[in-house]
C-alpha cells in the first residue's frame, strides 16, 4: 500500500502551500513598512533596488568569506546560560560618550513653563509671569493653580522621569521636546539603548536583542543572539537583566516597535518583566529636531545627516532573509551581517540621542 | 397553515437576581419555558445549545442567566461572537439597555475592525462583555496578553447565529474557537459555551464539533405563536406561465402592501431586490404616491448608517414594505412582519425556515410565501410541499482532520503561545504532531525546549484565511461620492462599464470600471432598463497530479484555472431583452484544486441507445455527487462545484470535473480522490432508488446550479452512474 507515501506527499503540499501564504504576509508586511512614512519599525530601507543588490552581493561575499567556519569562531562571545536555556552574547566597547541634559536645566526647562499646568495657556502664563511667579515651584500656595503646580513638583524632584514623561504628553505630546528634559534626571549609566533584529513584524521571533550602556567614557555593546529559535527566552532573559527600577529605555521608535514587540514576545514566553517605564523615543524628538533637513526619518538617513553614511551594511528588510539562509546553511556569514548591522543601528542611536540632548 | 399555540411559562427553581428581575419587570416579560432551562442548564455549569426558531426569544435565555452571573462575580467577563458586524450592533443595543436597567455593570463594547484604535485599550482593559466576530478574533488572539483580564476571568462564550458556521468556514471556525479555549486555560478560565442556531438536523454534534465541549440541547420552543399561513405560489401550474417570476413576486408584495400588511420580500440577488422594490414603488407612485415613498430595498453593501436608517424606519412601521437579498435572514431586530415573500427557493431548508420567521407577530395571523421559479428545482418544491414542511433540515457540518484547515490553525495557536504535546492533543485531536513536523520541515515551527515556537517571518493569522471572502474591494463613486463598496467578482458582474447599478431604488449607470483603481465611476441617471451579464465560464486543467485507479475507474486529481469571461450584457426593459453590448474585460481566474474522471464510452453508447440525452446525463450525475460529497469529505455542499462536458479539450472524452470553491483549493477534491469509488456507489444508490420520476432536490437538482439546472436526464445520470460504479468495482486492472 502507498498509504504512509501519500499521506506525506499530500501534507508536504498543504505545508508548501501555508509556506508561500506566510511569505506573500511577510513581503506585504515589507511593503507597508516602507511605504509608510508613519511606521518605521526597522531601521533602514534602500530607496532603491540597487541597496538590494549590494546586500545580496554582501550576503554571497560573507558566505564565501566564512564557508565552514562556525559563529563562535567568526564572532568572538561567550555562551549565555539561563534559566531559560542558552544563547549566544557579543560585547564590544565603542567610542562613543553619551551626553545627556544637566539636570539643572532639565529641572529649569520644566518648571518655567506654566503649559505644564492643566488650564494654564499662553496668556495665563503671561500673565503669571507678569505678577511675578517665575517658576511651577512659586506656585504651590496659588488658589486656582496650587494642587497640580504641587505634585508636579514633588515628581520634579523626585526625579520621576516616566510620569514626567506621561504628565508633558498629556499637555502636550510625548515627543516635545520638553519630555526630552526627563532624561536628564538619569546618569548616562542608567539609560539602556535597546535595539532589535526580528525575523518579521510582531508575532514572529527575536533573532538579536541589542543593548548599549554608557559606562565611563565609553559604550558598551551587548547583544544577545539567538543562534537558533530556541534561543530566544534566553535572550529575553538577559536583556531584563540589564533593567532595575532606575533604568529608562531609549529606542529609535520602540514605542510603536521595540516596546511592544518585546511584551509580546515575554508574554509568548510567559516571563515576567515590565518594560513600562521611561522610555524616551528618539524617533519623534528627532522628527521635530530636523524637520525639513532629511528626506525622510529613517534612522539611515538621520546617521546620515548626524555621523555620515555606514561603510557597508544590510537593509533590515533582509534580515529575516538572511537568518534563513544562516538557519539553512549553519554558515555564519548572514548572520554576521546581523549582528554588525544591529551594533552600527545601537552606535547611531546612541549619537543620535545625544545630539538631540545637545539642543 | 401552520397553527397557533399559546404560550408555554415556567417557574423558575431559584430566584432570579433582584437586578435582573427589574429589567424583566419594566419590560413586561414573563420567561417562557424553554428560557427557563436555558437559565437552569447554564446555572448547573453546563454547555447549552439553543435550536428554538426566529423571535422565540433565544438572546433573552442567555442574556438573563450570563447578567446574573456577571452580577454575581464583579470580575466575570463574557465573550459574544456574531458573524457579522451589524448583529454585533444590534446585540450592542441590546446588552446597553439591560445594563441600564438592571444596573449591573457590564460595559458592554464592540471590538471589531470598525473600532477606533484610541477606544481599544479601554475596552481590553475595562468592558466585560466584549462582542465580535470571528475575523476579529482571528487576528487578536495573539496579542492576548493585552487581553489577559478579559480572558482569566472568561465565565461565557457567546456563538450566536452558529449554523452559518459550517463547511469550510465552519471547520476554520471550529479550530479558532479551539485555540481561544487553549489560551483560556493558559490564563487560567474555562468558559461555559452558549451556542443558539436555527433548526439543524444535528444540533448536538455541530455544537460538539464546533467548541470540543459536549451540550445540552433546549430546544421545545415554549414561546407563544400565532396562526401563520404557509403558501406555495406557482407562476408555471400551467407548465407555461405568463409572466416571470420576478413580476409575480412584484404583484404579490403590491397586493400586501394594499391590503396593509407590511411584507418582507426575500429576493435572490441585490439586483432583484432593487428590481422588485423599483417595479413595486414605480407601479405604486401611479396609483398612490404616498405609498411608494414607503417602499425601500435592503442589501449588504450599503453603508451601515444606510442600513440602520431603514431597520429603524421598518420597525416604526413607516416602511411598510421592504425587499431584501438573505443580509436580513440572520436575526438583525426588524421587529416581526405581517407576511414574508420568498422569489425563488433559498437553497436550504434552514434560509427557507429563518427568512419564513420573520413573519408573525403577538397574536395576528401572518403569512409566509414561497414564490417558484422557472428551475425545476423550485417546480419540485411546488408539485411536492412535503419535502419542505416533513423534510429534515440540512446537517451542519465540520471537519477537524482537514489537513489544509488544521495546519494553518496549529500554525496560528504555535505563534500565540509554544505549543507542547501531548498537552494540546486535546485542543487537536487530529494531525496535531504531523501538523508540526510539517510546519518545521517548512522552516514555520521548531521543537525548542520551551515548546513548538512558530518561527515564520510573516503574521501567521495573515497566512490563515477563514473563509473565501475576496480581500479586493471596489469604491463605487458618484460625483466623488462614496455610494457603495463592491468585491471583485461582483464588480465585474453588476459594474461594468454600461451596467445599470441600483441603489436604494435608484438607478445609476457605470461610467468607468477602473481595475488598477478598484473604482467604479457612476452617474446618477433615470433609466427605465436594467443590464444582465453574458458570461461564458472555462475550466482548463493546470497540471495533473496523481491518477489514481479504484477497480477500472482512474479518477484523476490536479490543479485547474477556472476562468469566467464577462463577454457581453444584455439590457432589458422588465423582462425583455432590448438590446445587446459586448465588453472588453480581462478574464477572471479562480486557481484550485479539482478531481476529474473520463466517462467511459460504454456510457456514452447506451445513452444513445436508449434515445438518452448525455449532456443531461453528465449533468445530473455531476450533480448527484456533489450531493453526497458532503458527508463523505466533511464539508458544506456550497464549498464545493462541479462542471461537466460531453467533450473536454483537455481530456479529449466526456468528463466531470468536481473542484475546491476555494482559491488554491482546500483537501475536499482531493480527500474525495481516496474516496471516490465509495462516493460513485452511493451516489449511484441513490439516484436509482429516488422514488422521483425525473429528478428531484434529492437526487440530480442542485440549489446552486449555475444553469438553472438545465439539461437534466435522470435516466441517463442513472447509466452513466451505473457505468461508473462499474468500473470502480471491477478488479483493478493493474
Ligand atoms: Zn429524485
Ligand atoms: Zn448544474
Amino acid at each position: 500500500m502507498l498509504i504512509e507515501g501519500q499521506d506525506n506527499q499530500k501534507l508536504s503540499r498543504v505545508g508548501a502551500r501555508i509556506k508561500s501564504r506566510v511569505d506573500q504576509a511577510s513581503d506585504a508586511a515589507d511593503e507597508e513598512r516602507v511605504s509608510s512614512s508613519q511606521f518605521i519599525p526597522g531601521l533602514f530601507y534602500p530607496t532603491d533596488h540597487s541597496g538590494y543588490a549590494q546586500a545580496f552581493a554582501l550576503k554571497r561575499a560573507l558566505i564565501e568569506k566564512h564557508d565552514g567556519k562556525a559563529l563562535e569562531e567568526v564572532t568572538p562571545g561567550t555562551e549565555l546560560v539561563t534559566e531559560r536555556g542558552t544563547c549566544y552574547r557579543v560585547e564590544t566597547e565603542e567610542g562613543v560618550s553619551i551626553r545627556t541634559i544637566p539636570p539643572k536645566r532639565a529641572k529649569e526647562s520644566l518648571l518655567t513653563d506654566f503649559k505644564l499646568l492643566h488650564g494654564v495657556r499662553e496668556t495665563t502664563e503671561r500673565a503669571l509671569k507678569e505678577r511675578g511667579y517665575r517658576s511651577i515651584a512659586d506656585l504651590v500656595e496659588h488658589d486656582r493653580f496650587g494642587t497640580q503646580a504641587l505634585r508636579f513638583l514633588k515628581l520634579v524632584e523626585m526625579r520621576d522621569s516616566g510620569e514626567l514623561i506621561e504628565w508633558v504628553g498629556r499637555r502636550f505630546t510625548r515627543s516635545d521636546p520638553l519630555a526630552l528634559n526627563a532624561s536628564g534626571f538619569h546618569t548616562p549609566d542608567q539609560l539602556l539603548f535597546v535595539d532589535l533584529e526580528t525575523l518579521g513584524l510582531f508575532t514572529s521571533p527575536i533573532i538579536v536583542i541589542g543593548v548599549a550602556e554608557a559606562i565611563d567614557e565609553t559604550l558598551t555593546v551587548r547583544q544577545y543572539v539567538a543562534r537558533n529559535v530556541g534561543e530566544e527566552p534566553a535572550a529575553l532573559e538577559a536583556l531584563l537583566s540589564h533593567v532595575d527600577a532606575s533604568t529608562a529605555l531609549v529606542t529609535f521608535n520602540g514605542r510603536a516597535f521595540d516596546v511592544p514587540f518585546l511584551e509580546q514576545r515575554l508574554a509568548y514566553y510567559r516571563i515576567h518583566g515590565n518594560l513600562q517605564r521611561a522610555h524616551f523615543d528618539v524617533l519623534q524628538f528627532a522628527r521635530r529636531r530636523w524637520r525639513g533637513l532629511t528626506p525622510d526619518f529613517k534612522l539611515a538617513s538621520l546617521e546620515k545627516h548626524v555621523m555620515g553614511a555606514r561603510q557597508s551594511d544590510i537593509p533590515s528588510a533582509l534580515v529575516p532573509e538572511f537568518y534563513e539562509t544562516y538557519l539553512r546553511t549553519q554558515n555564519a556569514g548572514p548572520l554576521v551581517a546581523i549582528i554588525d548591522h544591529n551594533r552600527q543601528d545601537l552606535v547611531a542611536l546612541a549619537h543620535i540621542f545625544s545630539k538631540v540632548c545637545e539642543g | 397553515m401552520l397553527s397557533a399555540r399559546e404560550p408555554i411559562f415556567a417557574e423558575t427553581a431559584e430566584e432570579i437576581a433582584p437586578n435582573v428581575q427589574a429589567y424583566l419587570r419594566k419590560k413586561g416579560i414573563r420567561l417562557y419555558r424553554h428560557q427557563i432551562k436555558a437559565r437552569a442548564a447554564l446555572r448547573e455549569g453546563k454547555d447549552i445549545v439553543i435550536a428554538t426558531p426566529t423571535a422565540s426569544g433565544k438572546t433573552l435565555a442567555f442574556n438573563v442567566p450570563i447578567f446574573e452571573e456577571l452580577d454575581r462575580e464583579h470580575n466575570a467577563t463574557a465573550l459574544y461572537l456574531y458573524p457579522t458586524k451589524a448583529l454585533s450592533n444590534d446585540q450592542l443595543k441590546v446588552l446597553q439597555e439591560l445594563e441600564l436597567i438592571s444596573a449591573v455593570r457590564v460595559n458592554p463594547s464592540v471590538y471589531d475592525g470598525d473600532t477606533p484604535s484610541h477606544k481599544r485599550p479601554k475596552i481590553r482593559t475595562s468592558a466585560r462583555i466584549v462582542i465580535s466576530n470571528p475575523y476579529e478574533l482571528h487576528h487578536v488572539l495573539p496579542w492576548h496578553y493585552k487581553w489577559q483580564r478579559f480572558l482569566a476571568n472568561l465565565k461565557f462564550i457567546v456563538i450566536d447565529e452558529a449554523h452559518v458556521y459550517r463547511g469550510v468556514f465552519g471547520s476554520n471556525v471550529a479550530l479558532l474557537i479551539r485555540r481561544l479555549r487553549r489560551l483560556c486555560s493558559y490564563y487560567g478560565s474555562e468558559p461555559q459555551f452558549v451556542i443558539s442556531t436555527a433548526t439543524l438536523a444535528n444540533p448536538i454534534e455541530f455544537g460538539e464539533k464546533l467548541t470540543g465541549r459536549t451540550f445540552t440541547l433546549i430546544s421545545e420552543d415554549g414561546s407563544p405563536r400565532a396562526r401563520k399561513y404557509f403558501v406555495l405560489y406557482n407562476p408555471y401550474a400551467d407548465g407555461i406561465g405568463k409572466r416571470s417570476a420576478h413580476q409575480e413576486a412584484k404583484d404579490l408584495f403590491l397586493l400586501f402592501i394594499r391590503n396593509h400588511l407590511q411584507t418582507l420580500c426575500f429576493a435572490p440577488s441585490r439586483k432583484m431586490a432593487e428590481l422588485i422594490a423599483l417595479w413595486a414603488k414605480n407601479e405604486a407612485e401611479e396609483s398612490t404616491p404616498l405609498l411608494a415613498d414607503r417602499i425601500a430595498a435592503y442589501r449588504a453593501g450599503y453603508l451601515p448608517s444606510t442600513r440602520r436608517r431603514i431597520e429603524e424606519r421598518l420597525r416604526s412601521g413607516h416602511l411598510v414594505g421592504v425587499t431584501s437579498t438573505n443580509a436580513l435572514e440572520l436575526g438583525i431586530d426588524i421587529g416581526s412582519l405581517d407576511a414574508v415573500i420568498m422569489a425563488g427557493y433559498p437553497g436550504t431548508i434552514i434560509s427557507t425556515w429563518q427568512q419564513a420567521g420573520r413573519a408573525g407577530r403577538g397574536q395576528d395571523e401572518s403569512l409566509a410565501t414561497l414564490v417558484g421559479f422557472h428551475d425545476p428545482l423550485d417546480q419540485y418544491f411546488m408539485k411536492h410541499p412535503g419535502a419542505l414542511f416533513g423534510g429534515s433540515h440540512e446537517h451542519a457540518i465540520i471537519d477537524l482532520s482537514n489537513e489544509y484547515i488544521t495546519l494553518g490553525h496549529v500554525m496560528c495557536a504555535a505563534a500565540e503561545f509554544p505549543l507542547r504535546l501531548p498537552r494540546d492533543v486535546a485542543y487537536f485531536p487530529a494531525l496535531l504532531s504531523e501538523s508540526l513536523e510539517e510546519l518545521e520541515r517548512q522552516g514555520l515551527a521548531k521543537d525548542t525546549s520551551n515548546g513548538w515556537v512558530y518561527s515564520g517571518s510573516g503574521r501567521a493569522t495573515e497566512a490563515v484565511p477563514l473563509n473565501a471572502l475576496s480581500s479586493q474591494i471596489f469604491k463605487v463613486l458618484c460625483e466623488g461620492r462614496l455610494l457603495e463598496t463592491l468585491d471583485k467578482t461582483r464588480a465585474y458582474r453588476e459594474a461594468h462599464s454600461g451596467a445599470v447599478l441600483l441603489h436604494e431604488g435608484e438607478t445609476y449607470v457605470v461610467e468607468q470600471l477602473d481595475l488598477t483603481n478598484r473604482i467604479i465611476s457612476v452617474s446618477k441617471k433615470n433609466v427605465d432598463y436594467h443590464t444582465e451579464p453574458m458570461k461564458t465560464v472555462d475550466l482548463r486543467i493546470v497540471k495533473e497530479l496523481e491518477k489514481r485507479p479504484h477497480g477500472a475507474l482512474v479518477v484523476s486529481f490536479g490543479i485547474v484555472e477556472v476562468v469566467e469571461q464577462y463577454v457581453g450584457y444584455k439590457t432589458l426593459r422588465y423582462d425583455q431583452v432590448v438590446g445587446i453590448e459586448s465588453l472588453d474585460l480581462p478574464p477572471l481566474r479562480f486557481t484550485t484544486m479539482a478531481l476529474w474522471f473520463r466517462v467511459p464510452d460504454e456510457a456514452v453508447t447506451q445513452v444513445a441507445n436508449e434515445q438518452l440525452d448525455i449532456g443531461g446525463g453528465l449533468h445530473g450525475a455531476e450533480h448527484a455527487l456533489i450531493a453526497m460529497m458532503p458527508l463523505h469529505v466533511m464539508c458544506d455542499r456550497w464549498d464545493i462545484g462541479g462542471v461537466s462536458t460531453t467533450c473536454h479539450p483537455d481530456t479529449t472524452a466526456p468528463t466531470i470535473f468536481i473542484y475546491d470553491g476555494f482559491e488554491g483549493g482546500i483537501g475536499l477534491a482531493e480527500k474525495a480522490v481516496e474516496l471516490i469509488a465509495e462516493i460513485v456507489t452511493v451516489t449511484r444508490e441513490l439516484v436509482t432508488g429516488c422514488s422521483c420520476d425525473i429528478g428531484c432536490p434529492a437526487c440530480i437538482y442542485s440549489p446552486k446550479c449555475g444553469n438553472d439546472n438545465k439539461p437534466l436526464d435522470k435516466q441517463a445520470a442513472i447509466v452513466v452512474l451505473e457505468q461508473l460504479a462499474n468500473l470502480a468495482s471491477a478488479a483493478s486492472n493493474r
